[in-house]
Parts: structure tokens; sequence; C-alpha cells
């Protein structure tokens, strides 16, 4: 149990800290839910049909699909651009998939290196873009089960309302779906850039996330 | 190595068990 601890706080705490926060949003709009339903003098429903509704996956899908093109956008565009003095850029001039040698791949690959860095072709090529792939496919598939729950949600509410039923493609143009899908991307897209940029010329102290509290400005890819 | 191979793992089960019940629910509930 020690061990388990000292070597994964930082994935434990966040996973309690989602758990919690997941909880409280459940509860929240479930609440949130029934006094609409009230409202509409629809009747109320229980706890755990909340949990497996349109309108909860929906709200949770919705944020989870930001949250990982968020990464999955930092992961890729670090790859070319750059940001001078920045712990989360590389240098200036190191813009690319750098060398084999750099990469310690293929020939280049050490005893204590993965299996598939020292592999060639398709294997070795996955494995160079795992990260990435692996990002942008839990966003892209969140993205879809926010399409999906989201297009759910308006049929039901266009059917109480006796408006006409909108195929999936139809939901996919609609205003709805994407204010819900955009008023996410902006606020990801400004903290990113954001914390880019204020890592140029603030600190904290202890943070990897942060250049060493003493290291100058100007300098680029350095963390603490 | 061996705990974080389980929460690694463990990670990849909430995500992918999330993403694949989402998209049941959205699929079969119009």
């Amino acid at each position: 149990m020690r061990a388990l601890w000292r070597d994964n706080s930082l994935a434990l705490v966040f996973l309690t800290f989602f758990v919690a926060a997941l909880v409280g949003q459940a509860i929240a709009g479930w609440h949130e839910y029934n006094n609409e339903a009230l409202v509409h003098h629809k009747a109320s429903i229980e706890f755990g049909r909340y949990l497996v509704s349109s309108s909860f996956g929906n709200a949770v899908m919705e944020n989870w699909q930001s949250e990982y093109l968020q990464f999955t956008l930092y992961i890729l565009l670090t790859v070319w651009f750059i940001q001078r003095g920045s712990p989360e850029s590389k240098e200036p001039g190191k813009s690319g998939t750098e060398s084999d040698l750099d990469q310690r791949v293929g020939e280049h690959a050490r005893a204590d290196s993965p299996r598939w860095a020292r592999l060639r072709g398709v294997r070795l090529w996955i494995y160079s873009n795992s990260l990435l792939l692996a990002m942008g496919a839990i966003w892209l598939g969140s993205w879809f089960a926010q399409s999906v729950t989201g297009w759910s949600d308006y049929s039901a509410d266009r059917l109480a309302h006796g408006e006409p039923r909108v195929d999936y493609v139809g939901y996919l143009g609609s205003a709805q779906f994407w204010e819900s899908t955009l008023q996410n991307w902006q606020s990801e897209f400004l903290a990113v850039g954001s914390m880019a940029v204020l890592a140029v010329y603030l600190r904290q102290r202890g943070s990897p996330e942060s250049k060493p509290v003493g290291a100058p400005h100007s300098a680029t890819g350095v963390e603490g | 190595m061996g705990s974080v191979r389980a929460i690694f793992v463990l990670y990849l089960l909430i995500i992918v068990g999330g993403i694949t019940f989402y998209c049941a629910v959205g699929l079969t509930h119009h």
C-alpha cells in the first residue's frame, strides 16, 4: 500500500478528485433535471435513472471531449510550434519530429528502451505516435458520445414540444451542438495558451510544470 | 512498476468504459 501511494500519488489524487466531482455533478444535475421536470409538469426521475440518461451523459461527455482535444492539440502542436522562454516548448530551431538519434529509436535504442522503439516500420510509427493516437481517439470517441447523447436529449425535447424529429446529421448542424462544443473549446485554448506564455516569466518552486525559480526568462524547454 | 501499470489500466478502463457506455445510451434512447 505504501509503495502504491509513493509511486502513484498524483494519479490517485486526481482520480479521487474526478470521482468526487463526478458524484457532485450527478447529484446537482439530478436535482436540476427534476426541478425542470416540475416546471414542465413532467414526472421526476430516480437518481439511478438520471445516471443512465442522455442528459447526464451529454453533460459529462461534453467536458471530456474538450479536455482531450486540448491535450491532443498540445501534444501535436508542440512538435512544430515554439514559444521562446516557455518550459512547455522546445527551443527555437528544434521544431519537428527530430532525428532517430535524439529520439533513441531503431539502432539508437538503448538496452532499457521500450521494445517497439527498437523496431522499424509500422510498429515504430505507431509507438512513436501512440500518445497522440490515444488522446486523439479519446477526444473523437467522447465527442461522438457527446453528439449522440445530445441528439437523443434534443429529440426528446422536440418530441415533448410537439416539434418534428431531427436526424443525427441534422443535429450535428444544430446551433445547440456547436454552442455546447465551442463554449468548451474556447476556454481550453485560452487556458493552454496562457499556461505556455505565463510560465515564461512566472514560476512555481518545486513544480515540473515550471522552470526553476532562478532560471532566466529566456530559457526555453527547461523544467524544474 | 506493477502498481503503475495497474493505474494505467484503471484510467484506460474508466475512459473507454465511460465513452462506450454513453455512446450506447445516446444511440438507444431515441
